[in-house]
Formats: structure tokens, C-alpha cells, sequence
């Protein structure tokens, strides 16, 4: 599980250092395997403006550009790109910075004899999308003003890489590693209040999961949001995916992963206008085969627990989607999945196809049943906020009902197995603060 | 006169060939033999007329005499040649060097694991082996790690057959089932050997070695681990003090569960335990869950305990400075000998554990 201390701080209040977090983490079993500084030298990165652009001497598609980064000297730099043009504002990389795509080195080049001071960057060696035809283009109104400054902004969060025990499904989101630091003292846990969806236009999309032998999935809920416009993500939404080390994609995309990680909620986002007739959640028979989202062509057997429409498999539940119902930039209407499904299916058929995911990995060791909503929620107005639309109400078909388990604990027992004792209030407090409602039994007390 | 004549020439020209010393013998008695052609003619001495009898009995013994030498010469050139045959054969130089007398080292894991025996048998343990092909219910299941667990993602496994029912033993913790099964509580014992799992790199090798620790009581609880284990460290790495920390982890096998981590310090590119500021892992523990004993039919409520597992592989390479633990398996001879233990010392506490 990767983290910074930035994103930590979405729900955590606390003024300690960082330092002082990576030593909580592994005192309180979340064992910190490595730290990495990703946006170490990321500083050196200038947001530049092209004042003049000439046809390189020796080089038909190279050009000379003079770059502006709002001090005395003009940079000469040789670019490819068909795109750089006089007043472009774009992204300007020193001799000594790193690539982030290659993670190769700047250095003063003679390009066909003329001497290159630096490059522009893609945005794809900038990791900021898939996006190499041409550098960068920064809007002009809004940059402007910031001619020489560092284009990236958070550059001081170091990658923390948590190595998270298997009895922790609880940590494999940001709030819950800030809930398990508040609950040991280290910094308070924010409360944020959820924003609930009033929608009153239902959910158009029909959803049966079939109550049939071995179903895997016990409950489904979904929520339609029409009329989107699917654009890249905000600034804010790739840097915090790309500090984790994450790739953004698309608003809808990265919107799923970014709930999935901050509140150990895994989503799936269908194009609804892909989805024939409806949604049947159901076994797969033996000889079903479906193209995934990781572009492999996948043969089912009997018993996995699949998410289909009329004309057939969509996507593995919790595991991984498919291709013809994946949600593109021209995508208008999205549904939203947000299911509960069986960790022994999940496990059985990810080990038997041999496929390996962030959902899987979450979904075989427990999410929680709860969530649905929460995690429908928080997506919804996401997508509502950056890709405009409107949102439906939410439906939730299950086949079970969860119940919350009730846990018996003699205090007692805690000095009778450690050694040490603690006060029954404290016992209570901590338990308090990891979430749990006690009830005191007047028998063990 | 003639008859003689003919023994003689035909015996003579017999001798002539090369022969052994049964052939020899047998011409010996065909000859002289108590019915031997020579002794018959000289029963028959009496019965020849006067006249002659003087003349045939210088004969026969000239004929005897000349027999006879032959025969010895025979028998002489026989042994001479024998002699000399195994002379040959059996030539040795008695001016060379005796062969040089080479004594075995004992192998620094197998010094390892008589130097945590005797450390643990100090203070109570008994010494457990189980064999290193397990039934998976003895390596899993018993062990609270039910299929489809994610723990078993830890363990990549060598199974042995196509039902995943044998397997070669992914750590030493199935013979605290074993030795649970086979007795009754209090326990305490320690269990070294090997163990396998299919990981291969600098610091993983696909076959190595554990030492499981079992303390099953009344009133064993999280505190006797903790002693238990700071004084074999102490005991182990021969210091006085040693900077430890317990940091919670999870096994299957017990709740709740601690990995151990060690204190150490680069000093001079050589690393010094039990003091400064970075935290090397050495092992995993906790206290015995309550569904490994309901497995073994002993009753949580009754009794409970500590288990724990140490790499011995890995405490070796710390002990005695070693880098790469491929080494412990290349078998290259120089290797063992320069890491090797003299065999005659035996680890003990009181005499001091190596040398």
C-alpha cells in the first residue's frame, strides 16, 4: 500500500513530522518497507514560454526555440514538436533534471551542431498522460503569471511504501491507516462529513444478481450519472495519483481509483450506453470469454462470478473489467459499481486465471460491506464536479444481508495474554477510536 | 635297459615345458610315487638275473638321480619366479611420506543450530524434529491457515503432488503440531531443520533453515516470550545488551503476533549487533492462537502460550559475518574452510559458544 503523509493529511490533523509517522506506521504493525522521494528534483521543472521559434540549420523537423523562463538569459533549446510555437506557454526541463517517464538524465547536448540547453516536455514524459504527439500546452490566461516558477507543486511528499499484514483489509486505504495512527496518538482524525446523494431521478439501469449456488457477489449497488463530458482529471486529482506512483488516465478513471485509495472502496465505471438492456450479475459457464481491460483475452470456466448484459460477460466482479463497456473520453452516461463481493470467489477465480489487481487484492482480504454507499457517494459528486451531469438515485440489490458482528472481549483476557496491564478505560478509548461501539457487559466488567 | 631309456627321455622333454608347481608335483609322484614308474622298476631290481642286475640298478639311479635334480631345478625356477612376481607386485617405498591426516570443519549452519540448542536446552527446551515432507494439513491447516487464506500467498510452496496433499515443509511450525499431537501439555521445545519454498535470490534460497520454538503452559504469556527471547539473543550473539523491538505483524498461527527486529550499526564496513540506530528483522513470534491448540486437542482455556520462528541461515550470516547465503550451499571447499567450526569443539554455554 503506497501513501505519502500529504494525502494522510486529507484526514488526519497532525503537526509531527514526517519522521515521526514513518516510526508510528511500523510501531503500530503497518511496516514501513521503503520510503522514495518520486518528486525529488521534480522543483527543477519550469513552466516556460517559447518567445521565438526558427527552423534548425541542419534538421527539416527541428527546431531552435529561445525560451523565456522570466529571467535575463534566454535558454536555447532544440524541440521536435510540431506543436512549439512562438508564445507557447509549456514545460521546460533544465540540464540535470530527470525524466520522469525514462528517468533519464538532462544534459547540454549539441543537437546536429546546435547546442541544446535542456527540452520541453510531453506530457507523457511528464507522466501526466498518454499524451507524446507535442509538448505540453499550458493555458495562457492561467499561467501566465508564472513564468519561471516550478510546474510541479507537491515536491516535498515522500512515496511511502506500507507493507500491510493480510488481517489488515482496514489499511488498504488512506483513512484507515489515519485512523489507526489517530487511535495510537498520533494526530486526530479528521471527521468529513459525507455528502449525500438526494437525487429523486431513479437509477435506469436494471440490476438482478442471481441467487444461484456459489454466487459471489451479495450485493451490488449502483448509481447513473448522465450527461458527463469525460475530460482529464483536475490538477489536483493527477498529482495526488501520480505522488502515489499512479498513472492518471481519465477524469471517471482516476476518480474510482482515487475513492478505492482514500477509502479502501474499489468502484467500477461501465459507459451505460455500452451496457445492453441490463446489468445480470451471475456464475459464468464454462467457455465464456470476454476481453479485460488489461487487453488480455480471458477463458472463463464454470462458477466465477461475472457482471453481464444481455449480450454477455462484461467483467470479472471485483476483479477486473472489460473492454467493451470501459468508459473512454467520448463516454456521455457512466454507472457506477459499487459491490460487495465474496473473498473465496475472488481468490479462487483471480488464482485460476491468473490475474492480479488493486480491486482483487482488496476485495480477497474484506472490504467493507458498508461502504457501498459511502463509496457511491463520494464518486458520484466527483464525477458531478468534474465532468458535470446528473446524478440518479442510488439502487442496491443484494442477495444477503450483512450484519454487524458483534465481538466479545473480556479485558481481562489482555493481561492474561500480554503480560502487562491496561485500564479498562483506556481498552475502551482506543477501541472508541478505532471505530468500534462498545457495549459493556456487566457480567465480565 | 631301454624301458628306463624311455621314462627318462619322455620325463625329461615333459620337464622341458613350462610348467606350475601342481604340474611338477604330479610328474613327482608319477615318478617316485609309491606306484611310481622309478619305484617300480626298483621293486623289480630282485628280479633280474644276476648278470645284469648290477648294470640296471646304476642305470635306474643314475636315471633317478637325473629325475630327480630336474625336478628340484624345476621347482626352484618356479618359486624364484614367483618371488620375483611378487616382488614386483608388491613393491613399496618405504622413503615416502606418510599421507597427510586432514580433519573435517563443521559447517557454520550446523554450528548454528548446536549453538541455539545448547543456548535453549540451558533453560528448558527439549530438542523436536519432524521429517521435511509434510501432509498439508500439518503445515497449513492445523495451523489456522484455511484454503484460500491469503497467508498462503506468503508461502510459494513446493508441493509433491497433484492434490496439493504433500508438500516439502514451508516452515518448522508443523512439528509443534506433531509434538502436540504426540503428548500432552506443558510443552517446551525447539525444533531446528530445514525448510522449503520455491524463492531463489541473494538473501531467499529455496531450501533453508528454521528454528521453531514452543512454550505451552498455565500462565505462559507475551512477557515470557519477550525474556525468553532477549536472553537467547544476548546468549547468541555473545553481548551483554542488545537494543530489540517487538513490532506487530500477523501469522496464522498465532494472535497475537510480533515480528522481532534487532538493533545494529555499519562500523568500519562491518556490522555490529545490539547497538545503534537501524532495525534488522531476525524473526517471528506471538503468542499460540487458540484454534492451533483446539486442532491438537488441547484446551485454550486451560493453557496457552509462545511460538516462534527464527531463520538460522540468516543469524549465521550475522554471527560470522558471511554476505551471500548462496555460500552456505556451493559446497566450495575453501569456503568451508575458512567458515568452517573444528569439530571437536562443541558450542556449550559455560565454555563459550565459538572460538
Amino acid at each position: 500500500m503506497k501513501i505519502t503523509f500529504n494525502w494522510l493529511k486529507d484526514h488526519l490533523s497532525v503537526s509531527d513530522k514526517e519522521e515521526k509517522l514513518l516510526e508510528k506506521l511500523t510501531d503500530i504493525g503497518l511496516e514501513v518497507e521503503s520510503v522514495e522521494n518520486l518528486s525529488e528534483g521534480l522543483d527543477l521543472f519550469k513552466i516556460a514560454k517559447i518567445l521565438k521559434t526558427e527552423k534548425h540549420p541542419n534538421a527539416d523537423r527541428l527546431k531552435v526555440c529561445d525560451i523565456d523562463l522570466g529571467e535575463k538569459e534566454i535558454k536555447k533549446v532544440v524541440c521536435g514538436a510540431p506543436n512549439a510555437r512562438e508564445g507557447l506557454i509549456t514545460v521546460y526541463a533544465p540540464p540535470g533534471a530527470v525524466i520522469p517517464k525514462n528517468k533519464t538524465k538532462l544534459v547540454i547536448a549539441k543537437i546536429r551542431d546546435v547546442t541544446s540547453y535542456g527540452m520541453l516536455c510531453s506530457e507523457s514524459e511528464l507522466n501526466l498522460s498518454e499524451e507524446s504527439d507535442g509538448i505540453t500546452e499550458l493555458s495562457s490566461s492561467k499561467y501566465n503569471k508564472s513564468i519561471g516558477k516550478s510546474f510541479f507543486t507537491q515536491s516535498s511528499s515522500n512515496l511511502i511504501d506500507l507493507s500491510i499484514t493480510p488481517n489488515r483489509p482496514d489499511c488498504l486505504g488512506v483513512r484507515g491507516i489515519a485512523r489507526d495512527l489517530a487511535a495510537s496518538g498520533f494526530g486526530k482524525l479528521k471527521h468529513i462529513k459525507e455528502q449525500k446523494i438526494k437525487s429523486k431521478k431513479s437509477q435506469t439501469i436494471k440490476v438482478k444478481i442471481t441467487n444461484e449456488k456459489n454466487q459471489g457477489c451479495f450485493s451490488f449497488g449502483s448509481c447513473l450519472v448522465t450527461n458527463v463530458k469525460n475530460t482529464e482529471s483536475p490538477k489536483w486529482l493527477k498529482d495526488k495519483l501520480i505522488s502515489i506512483g499512479q498513472k492518471p488516465i481519465s477524469a471517471i478513471v482516476d476518480i474510482t481509483n482515487y475513492v478505492m485509495i482514500d477509502i479502501n472502496r474499489p468502484l467500477h465505471a461501465y459507459d451505460a450506453d455500452k451496457i445492453e438492456k441490463g446489468i445480470i450479475v451471475r456464475n459464468s459457464k464454462s467457455g465464456e470469454e470476454f476481453t479485460a481491460l488489461d487487453n488480455k483475452n480471458y477463458k472463463l470456466e464454470d462458477d466465477m462470478c461475472v457482471i453481464s448484459d444481455d449480450k454477455g460477460v462484461l467483467g470479472l466482479g471485483g476483479i477486473i473489467g472489460g473492454t467493451r463497456s470501459g468508459t473512454e473520453i467520448g463516454t456521455q452516461n457512466v454507472l457506477i459499481e459499487s459491490a460487495y463481493f465474496d473473498p473465496r470467489s475472488i481468490r479462487r477465480t483471480a488464482k485460476r486465471l491468473n490475474i492480479d489487481t488493486d480491486a482483487k487484492f482488496r476485495f480477497e482480504r474484506g472490504i467493507d460491506q458498508l461502504s457501498i454507499e459511502e463509496g457511491l457517494n463520494k464518486a458520484a459528486f466527483l464525477i458531478k464536479e468534474i465532468c458535470g451531469g446528473e446524478i440518479s438515485k442510488i439502487d442496491i440489490q443484494k442477495i444477503s444481508t450483512f450484519k454487524n458482528q458483534i465481538i466479545k472481549f473480556d479485558p481481562n483476557s489482555f493481561e492474561k495474554v500480554t503480560g502487562f496491564k491496561i485500564l479498562t478505560k483506556d481498552m475502551l478509548k482506543i477501541l472508541d477510536n478505532l471505530g468500534f461501539t462498545c457495549k459493556k457487559d456487566k457480567k465480565s466488567f | 635297459m631301454s624301458d628306463i631309456k624311455n621314462i627318462r627321455d619322455q620325463f625329461v622333454s615333459k620337464l622341458k615345458n613350462e610348467l606350475s608347481l601342481d604340474e611338477i608335483n604330479s610328474i613327482k609322484t608319477e615318478l617316485f610315487g609309491k606306484n611310481g614308474q622309478i619305484s617300480s622298476l626298483f621293486k623289480t631290481v630282485g628280479l633280474i638275473p644276476e648278470s645284469d642286475r648290477k648294470n640296471f640298478a646304476a642305470d635306474l639311479n643314475k636315471i633317478k638321480d637325473e629325475l630327480q635334480s630336474l625336478i628340484l631345478e624345476k621347482i626352484k625356477e618356479i618359486e624364484t619366479k614367483e618371488i620375483n612376481q611378487k616382488l614386483e607386485k608388491e613393491r613399496v617405498d618405504i622413503t615416502l611420506p606418510g599421507r597427510p591426516f586432514v580433519r573435517g570443519k563443521i559447517h557454520p549452519v550446523s554450528q548454528t543450530i548446536d549453538e541455539i540448542s545448547s543456548i535453549f536446552s540451558e533453560i528448558g527446551f527439549s530438542v523436536e524434529e519432524g521429517p521435511d515432507v509434510e501432509n498439508e494439513y500439518n503445515n497449513f491447516t492445523a495451523l489456522n491457515t484455511p484454503d484460500n487464506h491469503p497467508a498462503r500467498d506468503m508461502h510459494d510452496t513446493f508441493y509433491l503432488d497433484e492434490n496439493k496433499e504433500v508438500l516439502l515443509r514451508t516452515h518448522t511450525s508443523p512439528v509443534q503440531i506433531r509434538t502436540m499431537l504426540k503428548n500432552k501439555p506443558p510443552f517446551k521445545i525447539i525444533a531446528p531443520g530445514r525448510t522449503y519454498r520455491s524463492d531463489s535470490d541473494q538473501t531467499h534460497a529455496p531450501m533453508f533453515h528454521q528454528v521453531e520454538g514452543l512454550h505451552i503452559d498455565k500462565n505462559i504469556n507475551m512477557g515470557h516470550l519477550k525474556g525468553c527471547l532477549n536472553y537467547f539473543i544476548k546468549e547468541f550473539f555473545e553481548v551483554e545488551k542488545i537494543k530489540m523491538r517487538f513490532r506487530p505483524s500477523h501469522f496464522p498461527f498465532t494472535e497475537p503476533s510480533a515480528e522481532v527486529d534487532i538493533g545494529y550499526e555499519i562500523k568500519d564496513g562491518k556490522i555490529v549487533i545490539g547497538e545503534g540506530d537501524q532495525w534488522l528483522e531476525i524473526l517471528g513470534c506471538g503468542m499460540v492462537h487458540p484454534n492451533v491448540l483446539k486442532n491438537v486437542k488441547v484446551d485454550p482455556a486451560k493453557y496457552q502460550g509462545y511460538a516462534f520462528g527464527i531463520g538460522i541461515d540468516r543469524l549465521a550470516m550475522l554471527k560470522y559475518g558471511i554476505n551471500d547465503l548462496r555460500a552456505f550451499f556451493d559446497c566450495d571447499y575453501r569456503w568451508l574452510n575458512h567458515f568452517g567450526f573444528d569439530p571437536l569443539d562443541v558450542p556449550t554455554n559455560y565454555r563459550g559458544l565459538s572460538r
